[in-house]
């Protein structure tokens, strides 16, 4: 590879790409921890039983799965 | 979902006045003994959250700001879209996250011991728990506007030998739960072996 084709490269990379990868990998590390957010409510509630556990739970796991489909949609809008 | 719940077994509660739901729910901790019985459950009193929610709404309204300031308007529509949704998702985890600080750091009064739960964030979780006879002192700390306003306060368990001193941060009516402390252990002192 000649330095030209190198320089050519670099300045025929599309901003927008190196964008779409930056924000799937962002929301991918906000995916586990929405994650780590449904196991720690479980913890939570096994710890001390307070009478609004499943409600606790199934908004932590609406907010995993809506991390999910936000995940998604910027794999295929972006 | 009150920030103090008391039980209304409880002859040291019946004697004073009180603000609390007088039937707790069913309150099972993961160290409670067979025989344990609630006597107290507090939280941060609930004006203590009115900070993040302020905080929340202004970031549920921020991106109506940009209708005025169009800051990004350099990007295209489709990025637009996405960080208003990504925006919202991390309100959404905010708002979340504060309510779960507050839900579940509790303060728990029972007949025999007191303990505090701590859970700093969601990886972080600290128990610490007393036994009442070891309580040495109980002291009570209220200042400030909103402290005297809405009557919360920090309530301080002193107690013997190595184990760490308990502090309940600004819960709702902390004379009263230093007093019920107090006539639980002096109670419990009373009692012979």
């Amino acid at each position: 590879m000649t330095l030209d084709t190198l320089f050519n490269f670099i300045f025929n990379i599309n901003i927008w790409i190196i964008a779409k990868v930056l924000v799937c990998f962002s929301l991918l590390i906000y995916l586990v921890f929405a994650g780590i957010m449904v196991r720690q409510v479980n913890l939570m509630t096994e710890s001390i039983k307070l009478g609004w556990d499943w409600v606790l739970k199934i908004v932590a796991l609406m907010h995993l799965l809506v991390a999910i489909l936000v995940f998604l949609s910027a794999l295929f809008i972006l | 979902m009150p920030d103090l719940y008391s039980s209304s077994s409880s002859s040291s509660s019946s004697s004073t006045n009180t603000t609390a739901a007088d039937n707790p729910p069913v309150i099972l901790f993961d160290t409670q003994e067979k025989e344990e019985q609630v006597v107290l459950l507090l939280r941060r009193h609930w004006v203590t959250n009115l900070p993040w929610i302020a905080l929340a709404i202004l970031m549920f309204f921020a991106p109506w700001a940009l209708k005025f300031f169009p800051l990004f308007d350099f990007l295209p529509a489709n990025y637009q879209t996405m960080a208003g949704v990504i925006w919202y998702l991390l309100v959404i985890a905010f708002i979340y996250e504060q309510f779960l600080s507050w839900y579940f750091n509790v303060y728990i009064v029972t007949d025999e011991r007191v303990i505090d739960y701590d859970f700093y964030n969601l990886l972080y979780k600290d128990v610490t728990d007393a036994d009442l006879p070891k309580v040495q002192d109980v002291s009570v700390k209220m200042g400030g506007v909103a402290q005297v306003l809405f009557n919360y306060g920090d309530v301080f368990i002193e107690t013997a030998g190595a184990i760490p001193n308990i502090e309940f941060d600004k819960v709702s009516n902390p004379t009263r739960v230093a007093k019920v402390i107090h006539e639980l252990r002096d109670q419990l002192n009373k009692e012979p072996l």
